[in-house]
C-alpha cells in the first residue's frame, strides 16, 4: 500500500471534523472521496499532507508512519498537495510559482523538460509565465497549482475540490489531464471532491464521506449505480 | 561639499546598510522585526571592543564581527521565528530592550559611559576620514545591494517570497519554514552588524542609547518608506529620512514623531511604499529600481 489511512480523527477545538476514517490507496491507483460540504473531505487530506495534526489514528506513506513527520518533509518525501482554491503564490509570476514545486523534489535534474512537459499539458500556462499569478482566472490557477505540484515529482497527489467554481468545459479538461496523468504515467492520486459525477467517472475506486466518517465505499462504477448515492450525490 | 553635508552622507549611507539588512528580514521573509538597532549595536560594540581591547585593526575585526552579529541573530532567531507575526514583534523589541541594557549595565560594555578610544579605519597608508570614508561607506552599500538582488534572484529568495505570500502552500512544496526565514535573519542582522561596525569606527566613541527603540523604530521608517520589499527602496527611505532634518532645520527635534508620522502616513496612503508595487512614484518613471514586488 502507498497510502494507509487507519482510524483518523481530526478536531479543530470542539469541532470532531474527521471521526475515525480507514482509507488505502494502491501506488498507481485513482481513488476518489465524495461527500457533501462540511464532511471532511478536506481536513481529510491536510492531516494526510500535516497541515492539520491527527487527533488519533495513523498515516502510514509507503509503510512508513507519517504522523509527526513535518508539512515541507512530507512533501520532500513524495506527498504533493493540490490545494483547495488553488492557493498560488499572488504575487510572483507563474513561472516563479512553478519553480516552487522544485523545492522538496526528489530528482533535482531536468528542470526544463518538465517546464515543458506541464507546458504541454496546459499552454495557457506558457502563454501567461511572466504574469503575477494573481492575474489568472480562478481555472488557471488551479492548473497552475496542479502544474506546481506535479513539477515535484509526486508520488502521490492529492487533490483538493480542484472542480470548485469552474466552468463546466474546464472542470472537464482538468479531469482529463488527471486522468491521463493517472492510466499514462501510473501517478496515484487521491481525488477529493463534490463533483461525484466527475469524480467517479474517472476513479477506479471511491469513498463516501458523511459527517466525517466513511459511509460508503467500493469500486466507482458499482458506486455509480448505487441508490443512496444516485439520489444524495448524483441528485438522479 | 563642505565636510558637514559630507558627514551627513555618511551617517546615511550606513543607516541604508542597515535598512537594507531590515529589509532582506521584513521585505523578502515578511518577518517584522523591531529590534533591527540591538544588531546595529551588537556589531558596533564588537568592532569596538575587538580593536580596543583585542588589538585589532578595522579590516582584521570585520569578518568577525558580521560572523558574531550573524551568529547572535541565528540564537536569537531560532526560538522568535517559530512565533506568529504579532507575537514575533513584541519579541523583537524585547531583544532590543535587553541588548540595549546589556551594553548599559554590564562594565565589560563601558556601562553608561560607553566606549571611546575606537581607533580610525586605515586604508592604502593613511587614515580614512571625510570624504574617504563616505567612499567606503558607500562600497560597502553597494556591496549590501548588490548581495540583496543575489538573494532576490536565488532559490532561497524565492522560498522566502513563497513563504511570505502563503506559508502553507510554500511549505506543502517542500519549503521548510523556519530555515529560509533563519537565513534572511542571519542574513539581516549580519548586514546590520556591518553598518555597526562602520558607525563605531566613524563615531570612535559609542554608547548603549545609540541602538536603542528608536532606531529601529527609524529603521523601520526607512524601510516603509522607500518600500517594502524593494531593491531600492531602503536607500531611498534612509536618503529622505536623513536629509529632511537637514533641510528643515526645525524638524531635528520633532525626528521621532516625523519617523512615527511618516510610517502612519506610509501605511494608510502608500502602503507598498515609494518604490512598491502601484506607488506613484513608480507610475512616473515605469517600474525601474523595483526589484521585486
Amino acid at each position: 500500500m502507498l497510502l494507509e489511512v487507519r482510524d483518523l480523527h481530526v478536531y479543530y477545538g470542539d469541532i470532531h471534523a474527521l471521526d475515525g476514517v480507514s482509507l488505502a490507496l494502491d501506488e498507481g491507483e485513482l481513488v476518489s472521496v465524495i461527500g457533501a460540504n462540511g464532511a471532511g473531505k478536506s481536513s481529510l487530506l491536510n492531516c494526510i499532507m500535516g497541515i492539520v495534526p491527527a487527533g488519533g489514528g495513523k498515516i502510514l506513506y509507503g509503510g512508513r508512519e507519517i504522523n509527526n513527520v513535518k508539512v515541507h518533509e512530507r512533501a520532500a518525501a513524495g506527498i504533493r498537495i493540490v490545494p483547495e482554491r488553488a492557493r498560488v503564490f499572488p504575487r510572483l509570476t507563474v513561472y516563479e510559482n512553478l519553480l516552487t514545486g522544485r523545492f522538496g523534489a526528489r530528482d533535482k535534474g531536468g528542470l526544463e523538460e518538465k517546464l515543458e512537459w506541464v507546458y504541454s499539458l496546459f499552454p495557457v500556462l506558457e502563454e501567461r509565465k511572466t504574469q503575477p499569478a494573481s492575474t489568472l482566472s480562478g481555472g488557471e490557477q488551479q492548473m497552475l497549482a496542479i502544474s506546481r505540484a506535479l513539477l515535484g515529482d509526486p508520488g502521490l497527489l492529492l487533490v483538493d475540490e480542484v472542480s470548485m467554481g469552474l466552468m463546466p468545459l474546464l472542470v472537464d479538461k482538468v479531469f482529463e489531464v488527471l486522468s491521463m496523468l493517472n492510466r499514462e504515467r501510473g501517478l496515484s492520486i487521491l481525488l477529493v471532491e463534490q463533483n461525484a459525477l466527475a469524480s467517479l467517472g474517472i476513479s477506479s475506486r471511491s469513498y463516501v464521506l458523511e459527517t466525517g466518517a466513511i459511509a460508503l465505499e467500493g469500486p466507482s462504477d458499482r458506486l455509480l449505480e448505487d441508490e443512496r448515492v444516485r439520489e444524495a450525490y448524483l441528485g438522479l | 561639499m563642505n565636510e558637514y553635508s559630507i558627514t551627513i552622507l555618511t551617517f546615511i549611507s550606513i543607516q541604508a546598510i542597515v535598512a537594507c539588512g531590515l529589509n532582506v528580514i521584513v521585505g523578502y521573509a515578511g518577518q517584522v522585526s523591531l529590534g533591527h538597532a540591538a544588531f546595529f549595536g551588537i556589531g558596533a560594540y564588537s568592532s569596538a571592543l575587538l580593536t580596543t581591547k583585542a588589538g585589532l585593526t578595522f579590516w582584521g575585526a570585520l569578518p568577525l564581527v558580521i560572523l558574531i552579529t550573524g551568529a547572535i541573530g541565528l540564537v536569537l532567531g531560532m526560538p522568535s521565528l517559530r512565533l506568529r507575526e504579532d507575537f514575533l514583534a513584541v519579541t523583537t523589541i524585547g531583544i532590543n530592550f535587553i541588548v540595549e541594557s546589556i551594553f548599559l549595565y554590564i562594565p565589560f560594555f563601558g556601562g553608561a559611559l560607553g566606549l571611546g578610544g575606537i581607533p580610525s579605519i586605515a586604508a592604502f597608508g593613511t587614515r580614512l576620514r571625510g570624504a574617504n570614508y563616505f567612499y567606503l561607506c558607500l562600497a560597502f552599500l553597494a556591496a549590501v545591494v548588490f548581495i540583496s538582488r543575489r538573494f532576490t534572484k536565488s532559490w532561497a529568495g524565492l522560498a522566502c517570497f513563497a513563504l511570505r505570500e502563503e506559508e502553507t502552500a510554500a511549505s506543502s512544496m517542500g519549503v521548510s519554514p523556519i530555515r529560509f526565514k533563519l537565513m534572511a535573519f542571519v542574513i539581516g542582522t549580519a548586514m546590520a552588524g556591518l553598518g555597526g561596525a562602520l558607525y563605531a569606527h566613524l563615531m570612535r566613541f559609542i554608547s548603549a542609547t545609540d541602538f536603542g527603540f528608536t532606531m529601529s523604530v527609524s529603521m523601520m521608517a526607512s524601510v516603509v518608506l522607500g518600500g517594502v520589499g524593494t531593491l531600492w527602496g531602503p536607500v531611498l527611505g534612509a536618503l529622505i529620512l536623513g536629509l529632511l532634518p537637514e533641510i528643515f532645520r526645525p524638524l531635528v527635534d520633532y525626528r521621532m514623531l516625523l519617523n512615527a508620522a511618516i510610517l502612519l502616513m506610509m501605511i494608510r496612503f502608500q502602503p507598498a511604499g515609494l518604490l512598491g508595487e502601484g506607488s506613484f512614484l513608480r507610475g512616473l518613471f515605469g517600474r525601474r529600481g523595483g526589484g521585486r514586488p
